[in-house]
């Protein structure tokens, strides 16, 4: 009986693997790509592709699952939250997304004002290597999919509103997709930003090479480069992104007794953007701001100190909004009476 | 001759596992006839099972006595309980109540109606109360009055009721083990300081098992980058395999303080409870006067202030160089808020055209920053507008500054505290009505 229900439920559990149709890539080639040309008219079905046409680049296909190559459907996870955040899991309420909490394929994310969460997305088999997204204040969020195969991982997330933030992958990496109504960003290896605007979605590539798609057109975004997409339009050419600033004050072992931040210009900048995190990869961001000049006196500031520490960086952001390099982190040391 | 046996109560003021053993002697008042001197020399002891019960057994004697040409003698062997209701004091209170035989052998005969060499056994019952006193750890002394009541006797004489006043000494004997050292459960920490009784425990852990696990239960351990897990303290048997021993974790529970500590003291870690309070931090100016919750409080020398306040909204007040700002601040647990208050900026004091005395208003004004001062220095600057002759615009300039300076004098300024420095020119493009001014500025750190 056991073995029956299993049985049953066995075919639910079958993760679904995407692609992203590339330049130059067939229903025909893809087959082969999987290794059974045959798989073709799956391919077909599956996307209610029909037959002697091709989808346009850009588009996202769910691929067939060859039965000796099966893949690993995997469940994101929260590993971070600060301040409101929520999460709608399939067939469930919404509920506060507090670290620990499984997030299944589907699953729903999203942050409130001066809200910041940090969700694991695939992991790859029988190691530690992961890919990580970061959801900066009012984002919202879905995960499509959470797979692995041997070592290689995929995850493909869907961002409704705000921006978002995947790590740099350390030694293994995994492939990120970025999909928004305006288009697709992919990219091996994470260190890039994802950001919805009003009709728009801006792409900024940090440390690793990515590919942005839309309206039928792919674009290879360079590290240290942007691109934006409105909806519709194709991307737009790649930009240099701003180069990060040298933080200044407060100074490396100054006890943080009054808020007063300063750091050098960058030529270009329109604004600063500063953020503090509890973690030195600001995977855990506490807070983050926006200031037009070289310096942030914040009227207040409200900080944890029960973490392993504080560290805030400052990129500068130009006239079309993308925002640049991050400075190097520098750690925050409070002043004796706050903290353990 | 009555023969009258003494009954001696042999109580002291007692411990819990306490052994007394004695003697007393005393006087015994027959209801049936004269009070009579008598001795006894009685074997008797009680047992202090408890703190304040005691179980009494005695056995009252009265050897062979010659009177009037007859002898008599009595055994009256007895059992009853005691109470204390105070064992602490040296000198304590104790009640008793109890039941006995009375047997008595005697030629002695008053009765016609009574054989003589009578043999008679009957029941006697007492009850009474006493005061003890423990002179020593091993010694104790004790006054006990009675009323025995002789129940079925065969010959009246011989039910002997009446009243017994006695005293007596005992000899103080712990029986068991020594309470303070007491270990019931045998786990090698005294009861006294065992916080689980009955348990097998250990003594690192006052008398309790030894944690597995980590405590709360509800705890969950954060393995840092890479492995970047929540687990929970139940799941942790199958990851700690997979890191090293020597890896910092965070451990963390609602309520608790986060501990950071290597993987491998995972097991048997207790969290100590987080108190309910964040940290503060006012960042005012030197000079500024800081009150929080109330409670003035001295900020430091950069006109700082940093506290540690319970969880939840807490008034502040910052008053100094003529401005006072207040209002309330959410402080949350485990967090820091930093509040940073605007530094005092200069005023001015009005005036109208061609007159240096202050309205009202401005007066009020002026008074209102002198009280305010907090530890600020002012320095004044008269001013005019360009309408008008040279000379006389300067000479009402001045006269504007001195106004205002006599104002804050007046208003309790130390004069020493008030600087007059040289005449603002109007400036060009500025507006008459504010030209017409003294400007007030605030100096911070002055007191």
């Amino acid at each position: 009986m056991t073995a029956a229900l299993l049985l049953l439920l066995l075919p639910l559990a079958q993760a679904a693997e995407y692609r992203v149709v590339r330049l130059g890539d067939t229903v025909e080639t893809m087959a082969e790509d999987l290794g059974d040309p045959d798989l073709a008219s799956a391919i077909r079905s599956l996307n209610q592709i029909e037959p002697e046409t091709q989808p346009p680049i850009g588009a996202l296909i769910e691929l067939p699952v060859a039965p000796n190559a099966p893949l690993e459907e995997q469940q994101g996870k929260v590993l971070h939250a600060q301040g409101e955040v929520r999460a709608t899991l399939p067939s469930a309420p919404e509920q506060q997304a507090v670290p620990g909490l499984d997030l299944p394929p589907g699953t729903t994310v999203c942050t409130g004002p001066s809200s910041y969460a940090t969700l694991r997305l695939a992991r790859s088999e029988g190691s530690l290597d992961h890919d990580d997204v970061n959801l900066l204040s009012e984002t919202c969020l879905t995960i499509v999919a959470a797979y692995s195969r041997d070592a290689e991982r995929a995850s493909v997330i869907r961002v409704e509103q705000g921006s978002i933030a995947i790590r740099a992958a350390d030694e293994v990496e995994g492939t990120v997709v970025v999909e928004t109504d305006s288009g697709i960003t992919t990219g091996r290896g994470g260190g890039f930003r994802v950001s919805r605007e009003d009709d728009a979605t801006r792409t900024e590539a940090l440390y690793a090479p990515v590919a942005v798609l839309g309206a039928g057109e792919e674009v290879a975004v360079g590290a240290g480069q942007g691109s934006r997409t409105v909806t519709g339009e194709a991307p737009s050419a790649p930009v240099d992104l701003l180069l990060g600033t040298a933080l200044q004050r407060p100074q490396l072992d100054q006890p943080l007794r009054r808020p007063d931040f300063g750091w050098s210009a960058v030529d270009g900048a329109l604004g600063y953007r500063v953020e503090i995190a509890s973690s030195p990869d600001f995977s855990a961001v506490v807070h983050a701001d926006s200031v037009p000049e070289t310096n942030w006196a914040p009227t207040t500031l409200f900080l944890p100190y029960r973490v392993q520490g504080l560290w805030w960086r400052v990129a500068a952001f130009d006239r079309v909004g993308f925002l640049g390099m991050p400075s190097e982190p520098r750690q925050l040391v409070l002043p004796p009476g706050v903290g353990p | 001759m009555l023969a009258t046996a003494l009954l001696v109560l042999t109580t002291a003021s007692a411990a819990p596992g306490e052994l007394h053993v004695g003697v007393a002697a005393g006087l015994q008042v027959p209801a049936q006839a004269s009070p009579r001197f008598t001795w006894a020399g009685l074997p008797r002891a009680s047992w202090w099972p408890s703190e304040h019960w005691g179980v009494l057994a005695e056995l009252a004697a009265t050897p062979g006595l010659e009177l009037d040409g007859h002898a008599f003698q009595a055994i009256d062997p007895r059992l009853g309980a005691l109470w204390a209701p105070w064992t602490e004091p040296a000198i304590a209170p104790h009640l008793g109540a109890g039941l006995g035989l009375a047997l008595h052998d005697s030629d002695l005969r008053l009765n016609d109606s009574v054989p003589a060499e009578l043999t008679d056994t009957h029941l006697r019952g007492w009850a009474g109360l006493g005061l003890s006193w423990r002179a020593m750890e091993w010694l104790a002394a004790s006054a006990d009055l009675r009323w025995t009541q002789g129940l079925g006797a065969a010959d009246p004489h011989h039910a002997v009721t009446g009243a017994e006043l006695s005293i007596g000494l005992s000899l103080i004997q712990p029986l068991g083990p020594d309470p303070s050292i007491a270990d019931e459960d045998g786990d090698g920490v005294v009861d006294a300081l065992d916080e689980c009784e009955g348990v097998v425990g250990h003594r690192d852990h006052r008398g309790c098992p030894a944690p597995t696990g980590i405590q709360p239960p509800d705890a969950s351990v954060w393995f840092p980058h890479d492995h970047c897990e929540h687990v929970h303290a139940d799941d942790l048997d199958k990851h700690l395999d997979q890191v090293e021993p020597d890896l910092q974790v965070v451990v963390s529970a609602p309520g608790y303080l986060p501990a950071y500590v290597p993987a491998e003291k995972l097991d048997g870690l207790a969290l100590e409870p987080a108190p309910a309070q964040g940290a503060l931090v006012v960042v005012a100016s030197p000079g500024d006067r800081v009150k929080v919750a109330g409670v003035e409080v001295t900020p430091g020398m950069d006109g700082v202030v940093l506290l540690n306040v319970p969880d939840g909204p807490t008034e502040i007040e910052i008053a100094g160089g003529g401005r006072e700002t207040r209002g309330p601040v959410a402080v949350a647990q485990g967090h820091a808020t930093w509040v940073r208050v605007p530094a005092a900026e200069p005023q001015r004091a009005l005036f109208t055209a061609g007159s240096a005395t202050l309205d009202a208003e401005q007066s009020a004004l002026v008074k209102s920053m002198a009280g305010l001062r907090g530890d600020y220095a002012y320095v004044l600057r008269g001013g005019y507008s360009p309408d008008g002759e040279q000379g006389a615009n300067l000479a009402l300039a001045e006269a504007r500054a001195k106004s205002v300076h006599a104002v804050l004098v007046e208003a309790g300024v130390p004069d020493e505290l008030i600087e007059l420095a040289p005449i603002l020119a109007p400036e060009l493009d500025g507006q008459p009505e504010l030209q017409r001014s003294c400007s007030i500025t605030p100096i911070p750190g002055a007191r």
